[in-house]
């Protein structure tokens, strides 16, 4: 990377800019087409009646919140993990936790009444008792970063196994639900749910930025850090719980989403370097603004119809970062 | 950053054998059920019948020559659909094997099970010495029919995506298990009933046919268009479908939905999902709400092409004869 890109101040205008240009697409795309200036009026109006009003304020408008959430959110834990766990590979589903929410997911779908809440409920519980069997058994072992890796997946393993014999009992409706949520979905924000979220989410980027010194010396290695005095245990757990709570109230809110969490990190770590100071807020804003423009896409290209979103985010997303490393090989 | 694996050869060990544990474990605890397979002794012991019958070539969904006995006596059936036209042909007595998705009639449920739909057990088959398995063509991957085959055990594939194929499947179900008239009268019923609405439609005419979305579920939503069975059932009972022509089963989303507004919403309630009418009821400007025509019909009725399509066909004709018959000016004014 050339030093003068990164060394400028240019990063939040640019983030900001990024973001800016995909909600306002995914404002305007989908299948009501809407003029810029029609937008304006819209966005002027809030009361107004009519198609164009609806769609905007009460789809579109929740859809883009949503989206723009869970980006942040998978973004930020997906760089916070890969800087603890020293493993360019991980990403924020690594440690069990997609495992998890799915399983709870699909107990839910297949066990519980119809109840708007008790997927999104389970799924957030199922993360987090995910997240919570890989520290207990780390804990034990007094982990270092491969046991964190080694238990993730084989908790993740675990709650997949028996997700899959839980299917076997399944009746076809459910199951076909299960597996549809499992693949992520951005249609359903709901009002209360995405502010609770979005409060809860916000609280916990600001605070892992706060630690973002502390993420550049684990990027150094455990023994680094504690050389340099950081009670590791601690701060590891602190880490953990803030990371793991961002994801488990993404994958409860819009179920499991690929690719973001795992390819924004480094797409900013190639564009302007590795430290969190500048790392975690860019990671949030492209974050939001990627998967916002992804699901706009996704909305636009078979409209009436849509695509996965997970399909534009990796049909995009890896050419673009496949560029850049070929940059940064140069 | 790189990975480095500092576990020793013990360790790891000592890991894997614990989550085998953990894994074993779990299935004792979950699935008591799975060592007591009482069920199959019984199939089992029965001795291959020494009565030799008369053989018929008959060609499959598949384009399979298959020969089969002139009239099987244990039949299992792979297909929910089928199980249901077995039923319908009065030849359950043949029938010894079933999937877990075979729910309806009732009685088929009591039948044995050889698992799910798409992943249905091979011994399980096998145990009940069958003369005969029927098998969806989608289905009946190459290794599936090759081991089959291996245990000699005659396969016959169906591949019913519309209602010609039905009727054809109602046909040839009848002439391969031995009740040809029970067949042909079978599929003669639904030919008439579609003759009949048909006429029905064309009298009442073009004009009168109302804008309808046929979803298959909500969460994500995806709808059946017109190259579906449910969407020629549409078709048939005189209704337009909002969906691309030519679309299969795309996803939607509501924003969609208000763009075409359609007259008429049918909806299947699934467990495990918000009902088909909340779900939609959030959105009063929507035509079908304001005026009551959200609606729903069982899927099964819609989505398993066997003798009950045609309460499936009788139900959106009459959906749609109503919502004709309540608010005629207003579907006429709304044409495009």
């Amino acid at each position: 990377m050339r030093p003068s890109v990164r060394h400028t101040y240019l990063w939040l205008p640019l983030c900001l800019l990024f973001l800016g240009g995909a909600v306002v697409a995914g404002l305007m795309y989908g299948t009501v087409p809407l003029t810029p200036s029609e937008l304006v009026d819209i966005l002027l109006h809030p009361q107004s009646s009519g198609l164009k009003s609806t769609v905007v304020w009460q789809l579109r408008l929740p859809r883009v919140g949503l989206a723009a959430l869970v980006g942040m959110a998978l973004a930020v834990s997906g760089t916070v993990f890969q800087a603890v766990l020293r493993n360019p590979l991980a990403d924020p589903y690594i440690l069990g936790v997609s495992g998890g929410a799915a399983l709870g997911a699909v107990l839910a779908l297949t066990f519980f009444s119809v109840q708007s809440y008790t997927v999104p409920l389970l799924a957030f519980s199922g993360a987090l008792l995910a997240l919570f069997l890989v520290y207990l058994v780390a804990r034990a072992h007094q982990a270092a970063t491969h046991t964190l890796i080694l238990a993730g997946v084989m908790v993740g393993s675990l709650c997949t196994a028996v997700l899959m014999f839980l299917l076997l009992y399944a009746p076809a409706d459910p199951m076909r639900n299960a597996l549809f949520w499992l693949a992520g979905n951005l249609a359903r924000g709901e009002e209360r749910w995405l502010l609770y979220g979005a409060g809860v989410c916000v609280i916990l980027v600001l605070l892992l930025w706060s630690r973002a010194g502390l993420l550049d010396v684990f990027t150094q290695g455990e023994d680094v850090a504690a050389d340099l005095g950081v009670d590791i245990g601690r701060e590891r757990l602190f880490l953990f719980c803030a990371a793991g709570l961002l994801v488990a109230i993404a994958v409860a809110l819009a179920g499991l989403v690929g690719f973001v969490g795992l390819v924004v990190p480094h797409a900013i770590r190639l564009l302007w370097g590795a430290g969190h100071m500048r790392l975690i807020p860019a990671a949030a804003i492209i974050g939001a603004g990627f998967l916002v423009g992804a699901d706009a896409l996704a909305r636009t290209v078979l409209a009436p119809a849509e695509v996965p979103v997970g399909v534009v985010t990796a049909l995009v997303g890896a050419p673009f970062f496949l560029y850049l490393l070929r940059l940064r090989g140069r | 950053m790189h990975i480095t694996c500092h576990l020793r050869p013990i360790e790891l060990c000592v890991i894997t054998l614990r989550v085998i544990l953990v894994l074993v474990c779990g299935l004792l605890f979950l699935a008591p059920g799975i060592w007591s397979s009482g069920g199959y002794a019984t199939a089992a012991s029965v001795p291959p019948s020494p009565v030799q019958f008369a053989q018929t070539i008959h060609t499959d969904a598949l384009g399979r020559q298959v020969q089969l006995n002139d009239a099987p006596q244990r039949v299992v059936s792979l297909v929910p659909s089928v199980t249901e036209t077995i039923y319908a042909l009065g030849a359950q007595e043949l029938l010894v094997g079933v999937t877990d998705f075979c729910n309806y009639p009732p009685q088929a449920q009591d039948k044995q099970s050889v698992g799910a739909y798409n992943s249905p057990s091979i011994e399980a088959i096998a145990m009940l010495r069958p003369d005969l398995v029927i098998i969806a063509a989608d289905m009946a991957t190459p290794a599936l029919l090759q081991t089959l085959l291996e245990l000699k055990i005659p396969v016959y594939s169906v591949y019913p995506r519309s209602l010609k194929a039905t009727i054809e499947m109602q046909r040839d179900l009848g002439a391969v298990l031995g009740c040809t008239a029970a067949g042909a009268t079978l599929a003669s019923q639904l030919e008439q009933a579609i003759a009949q609405l048909n006429q029905e439609v064309e009298r009442a005419g073009a004009e009168a046919a109302p804008r309808v979305l046929l979803t298959i579920m909500l969460e994500p939503l995806v709808i059946a268009g017109t190259d579906t069975l449910p969407g020629e059932m549409l078709a048939c009972a005189g209704g337009i479908n909002v969906a691309t022509p030519g679309s299969r089963y795309p996803m939607w989303n509501m924003e969609s939905v208000l763009a075409f507004d359609p007259d008429i919403i049918i909806a299947s309630p699934h467990p495990g999902t918000s009902s088909p009418r909340d779900f939609f009821l959030r959105f009063k400007q929507l035509r079908a709400v304001q005026q009551g025509n959200v609606v729903e019909i069982p899927a099964d009725w819609l989505q398993r092409p066997g003798p009950r399509i045609i309460k499936g066909l009788e139900a959106l004709r009459q959906v749609i004869t109503d919502a004709v018959t309540h608010t005629p000016e207003k579907i006429n004014a709304t044409q495009r």
